[in-house]
């Protein structure tokens, strides 16, 4: 898996330590149990403790080793056991403070099982390979049985196991795996100032980390459960001294779950160095405030596997995504939040913001049920979501979301421009997502939508039902945006509303099979925008953008009002366009083509137009298919293409403006089986109609 | 001269009381069926007069069997030095409540004989085995003693009181009621004192008062042990006591000290308190004072508090 790596930067720190001063040693036996314990104080004012305890059962060296020892040097305190805990309840655990005031600590509670636990913890101050570290860590590796023995799991008791690091500064990090099944599991949390130097990658964190890496089995008929009646649950947090989190889990009821996952927050320093420009400034960890989580699972759910990640910055932006599934899975999630800054070479980046994403797919094998989802919204009430659904079949997907302030100053040079470096700035929400799927029956449905603090509102709809494949992106933003060229000649381009396109293609391979593709936009004044096609037992390709609010750009067109535009491509025994407006006004436009021609596949290309607006829509770019710059109401216009794509020379268009007056014109020839046009203002003015049902 | 004395007793008396010594004794609970009793005497003789009175006490917590046993809730590191109070979920399940054992040994005697002479005697006492607040006491016992010999005729007087308590490492939230002791430190360390106070009279005239007392029983540790004594010796009128009379008082007290070394965490399931521990305090006390001859006055107060928790 591709954490595997991070994972084992982690274990890298956990495998190294420094002496102790002051050793004391405590073991005893009582009536119902024993316990055992190691304490360490260094002279620098850093301590360690391992603990280690059971009641009802046994605490004994394992007969085969778990590797917690140290190849470099020796940490501050460790120890191995085997835990019979199979009557009873046990516990082991290594703590270590820093000198500094960093602590990490990791810890298993195990109950009714048999666990091997090995631990170490201490301090660190080295530099192997392209890692550089300073502080506190403390990790452990648990076993509940051989590899391979997860096809039977223990139906009784369960595993526990918590990794945490804290820095002296407030950062704290958190990893946690819970199973009430088999379990094999490294974990490990650190605490104090990390580098990680990969050309052209530097990143610098002063802050907590901590990381997992495992594989667990929960039973179905477990008599015991973990977070509700979930069998399997790892979960990681990450809080820094500012408030800003993330977080990041996943819960598995009934199925194998390999997992691995890092969780951070601090001062983050990134610095990449993309286009050959070094860098202006070091990365050192002494940057912006935020908190990271990244998980990376797959398996198998005979019931449920839920993921979720999320990340709240502490300007209380907020972004998070979601899988759930129940059949095969294998997906990366990850999020992030804060006052975080880059220095891309090329470009600086400001952020105060919460981002989160997923890529990965279900059903490689098969999902009886796949959701994937994303959600944003930032302190100003500007929100986004995004999501996708299959069932009975497979899906790949990638969502990003994201929500908050940004600031991108990007240098001039690498456009090889003399002007001023182009800026963009801004505050909003945004989502996009890339899927691609199978269904061999309930099909597959994406959603993206915005919708700004003022109401802009934008969304995009696709979905298929019976048995299909789709291939479908979609993106959304809500709120705020200005973007400087740095060109003399270029107006400035401001944004302030919600904007959601996608393009994409069904194709159906069963009978009563439909496919469709929506874009709806409205504005606050509540000018409203639709477009719509649909595709029945065949195919369906499209391209559809729609919008709300306020775009201003210049000679490139200035909207206040409801935007949508589609191109699709139709083909099948049933086929329907429509493009519609409707503004605040009541001015209403509409045109619409649709065929049915039972068992008889028709194949034509049909591109539309729609623009609502209360009088300032004004860009022929936007709006070519109403052949004018301006309108102030409603318009709707229609090209229709022939077979193979030959332009039939077919136009329709119909508006109505605020003046009580509309007007509508339609070119034949042209050959639609049905097909109308109409327009007409919200005083009543006009109405009028044309194609074959006028 | 005599006011010098007077003045030096004091000032010897409250450096005992006064001094910043980490006196920790902590008491033991009463056994649950506890004893009282109680004695009053009255002699007024021509003659001969004797009284004899012993007393050792013995109690313990946990066992009097000669040894002492750590609370059950602290981990004791094998070669000392080293405690941990662990707040853990399966810790709870493998210790136990057991507080940390403390026992004490309280003895008391009395002896005098007046022979030969006009004697009036008159002597209270009562022991009380139940757990006592500040303000009582387990042990009291007041003497007055009044002697007029003949040519030969002589009282001697002699009274000891001894309190010796030993204590191992406790939990301080098991065994304070207060809320706030644990601040300071989360158990209560080992100690061993022993007090020892009396006097000692020979005496042809004298009019002699003693009284003596001491707390070591108690149902928490906010209630410190406490030992007091007091003597005062006079003539008749003008006429002065004549013969030679001593009091003392010697203290050996032993203390162990609590390092907090803080804590480590295990969250979500708890933490373990770590401290250090170790002997922290030895003083040994010794205070002896003797008059002879025609003795006007003499007056020594001696008093004892040990505890973390003090009224005094």
């Amino acid at each position: 898996m591709k954490l595997t790596y991070l994972a084992g930067i982690i274990l890298v720190a956990l495998l190294v330590g420094a002496a102790g001063a002051q050793t004391f040693n405590f073991e005893g036996t009582t009536s119902t149990g024993q316990y055992t314990g190691t304490m360490v104080l260094n002279d620098d004012g850093s301590r360690g403790l391992s603990i280690a305890g059971v009641s009802g059962g046994t605490l004994s060296a394992p007969v085969y080793s778990v590797p917690a020892e140290d190849p470099v040097g020796e940490p501050m305190v460790s120890q191995e056991w085997t835990i019979d805990a199979t009557d009873g309840e046990g516990f082991a655990g290594c703590s270590v403070v820093g000198a500094s005031g960093d602590q990490a600590w990791t810890s298993t509670d195990v109950v009714g099982k048999v666990a091997t636990v090995g631990q170490v913890a201490g301090s660190i101050d080295i530099s192997p390979w392209v890692l550089t570290l300073n502080g506190v860590y403390a990790g452990q590796q648990i076993s509940t049985g051989a590899v391979g023995a997860f096809a039977f799991p223990d139906p009784s008791g369960f595993i526990n196991s918590v990794s945490m690091g804290t820095s002296a500064k407030g950062d704290t990090a958190t990893i946690q795996a819970r199973s009430t099944g088999s379990m094999y599991l490294t974990q490990g949390a650190a605490a104090g100032s990390a580098s990680v130097d990969v050309d052209p990658v530097y990143v610098g964190v002063n802050g907590a980390v901590a990381g997992q890496s495992g594989v667990s089995e929960g039973a179905l008929n477990a008599l015991n459960t973990v977070n509700g009646n979930q069998n399997v649950f790892v979960s990681g947090s990450a809080v820094d001294a500012q408030g800003n989190t993330a977080d990041t889990s996943t819960r598995v009821q009934g199925g194998v779950l390999f997992f691995d996952q890092v969780v951070g927050a601090g001062t983050i320093d990134v610095a990449v160095d993309l286009f050959g420009i070094e860098p202006e400034e070091d990365t050192s960890g002494e940057g912006a405030s935020g908190a990271f989580a990244v998980q990376a699972v797959e398996g198998f759910s005979d019931s449920r596997v839920v993921s979720t990640t999320n990340a709240e910055s502490a300007g209380e932006n907020s972004a998070g995504v979601k899988a759930r599934a129940d059949g095969s899975f294998d997906y990366i999630q990850a999020a992030l939040a804060g006052a975080g800054s880059a220095d891309l070479g090329s470009a600086d980046v400001g952020l105060d913001c919460a981002l989160a994403g997923q890529g990965g797919d279900f059903g490689s094998g098969f999902v009886e049920h796949g959701i994937a989802s994303g959600f944003a919204a930032d302190s100003q009430g500007n929100r986004v979501i995004t999501t996708a659904t299959v069932g009975d079949g497979s899906l790949d997907f990638i969502q990003v979301v994201g929500a908050g302030d940004f600031d991108v100053n990007i240098d001039a040079d690498v456009f090889e421009s003399s002007g001023d470096n182009p800026q963009v700035t801004g505050s909003g929400a945004f989502a996009l997502q890339m899927v691609e799927g199978n269904s061999y029956d309930e099909g597959i449905a994406a959603f993206t939508g915005g919708r700004t603090e003022d109401g802009d509102t934008a969304f995009v709809l696709a979905a298929s039902s019976g048995i299909a494949e789709g291939s479908i992106a979609q993106f959304s933003t809500a709120g705020d945006a200005n973007v400087d060229t740095g060109c003399e000649e270029s107006d400035d381009i401001l944004v302030c509303g919600a904007i959601a396109g996608q393009i994409g293609n069904f194709e159906s391979y069963g009978s009563s099979t439909d496919a469709m593709a929506l874009g709806f936009g409205a504005d606050s004044d509540e000018d409203k925008a639709l477009v719509f096609s649909k595709a029945g037992n065949g195919t369906l390709e499209f391209a559809q953008l729609v919008m709300g609010g306020q775009v201003g750009a210049g000679e490139i067109g200035n909207v206040n009002a409801a935007l949508a535009l589609q191109a699709s491509n139709i083909t099948g025994t049933e086929g329907r366009t429509l493009a519609g407006t409707k503004n605040a006004a009541g001015d209403v436009s509409l045109v619409t083509e649709s065929f049915n021609n039972n068992n008889k596949h028709k194949t034509g290309y049909i591109a539309s137009a729609s623009a609502a607006g209360a009088g300032s829509v004004e860009s022929p770019f936007l709006i070519p298919v109403i052949g004018d710059d301006t309108i102030s109401g409603t318009g709707a216009g229609l090209y229709e293409f022939g077979n193979g794509g030959t332009l039939n020379n077919y136009n329709m268009t119909a508006y109505a403006n605020l003046e009580g007056t509309g007007q509508i014109s339609d070119s034949p020839p042209g050959h639609v089986n049905l097909h109308d046009a109409y327009a007409y203002t919200g005083l009543g003015d006009f109405d009028a109609k044309i194609g074959n049902h006028l | 001269m005599k006011f010098k004395l007077s003045f030096l007793l004091a000032v010897a008396v409250a450096l005992l009381v006064l001094c910043p010594v980490v006196s920790a004794d902590i008491p033991p609970a009463a056994t649950p069926e506890t004893q009282g009793f109680s004695s009053a005497t009255t002699m007024q003789v021509l003659g001969t007069a004797t009284e004899s009175d012993s007393l050792t006490w013995q109690i313990s917590n946990i066992n009097l069997d000669g040894t002492l046993s750590n609370a059950g809730g602290a981990l004791v590191s094998t070669d000392g030095g080293a405690v941990l109070i662990p707040h853990l979920p399966v810790f709870d399940d493998i210790l136990n409540d057991t507080p940390g054992e403390v026992q004490y040994t309280v003895a008391y005697s009395e002896n005098t004989i007046a022979d030969q002479g006009l004697v009036t005697y008159a002597k209270s006492s009562a022991l009380d085995t139940a757990n006592q607040v500040v303000g009582t006491r387990n042990l009291q016992a007041s003497k007055l003693l009044e002697f007029v010999g003949f040519d030969t005729g002589r009282a001697i007087s002699s009274e000891d009181m001894v309190v010796d308590g030993a204590g191992s490492i406790g939990v301080t939230d098991e065994v304070f009621i207060c809320p706030f002791a644990a601040e300071s430190t989360g158990f209560t360390p080992e100690f061993c004192n022993i007090v020892e106070m009396g006097s000692d009279v020979d005496m042809t005239i004298m009019s002699l008062a003693t009284t003596v007392s001491e707390r070591s029983v108690s149902a928490s540790a906010d209630v410190p042990v406490a030992a007091d004594y007091s003597i005062a010796v006079t003539g008749f009128g003008d006429i002065p006591a004549s013969g030679s009379a001593s009091a003392f008082i010697s203290a050996h007290l032993q203390e162990g000290s609590s390092t907090p070394i803080g804590s480590f965490n295990f969250e979500p399931f708890g933490e373990v308190d770590a401290y250090l521990t170790g002997k922290g305090e030895d003083v040994q006390y010794s205070e002896t004072t003797t008059v002879s001859g025609e003795i006007t006055t003499f007056s020594k107060v001696m008093s004892y508090q040990s505890g973390m928790r003090r009224t005094a």
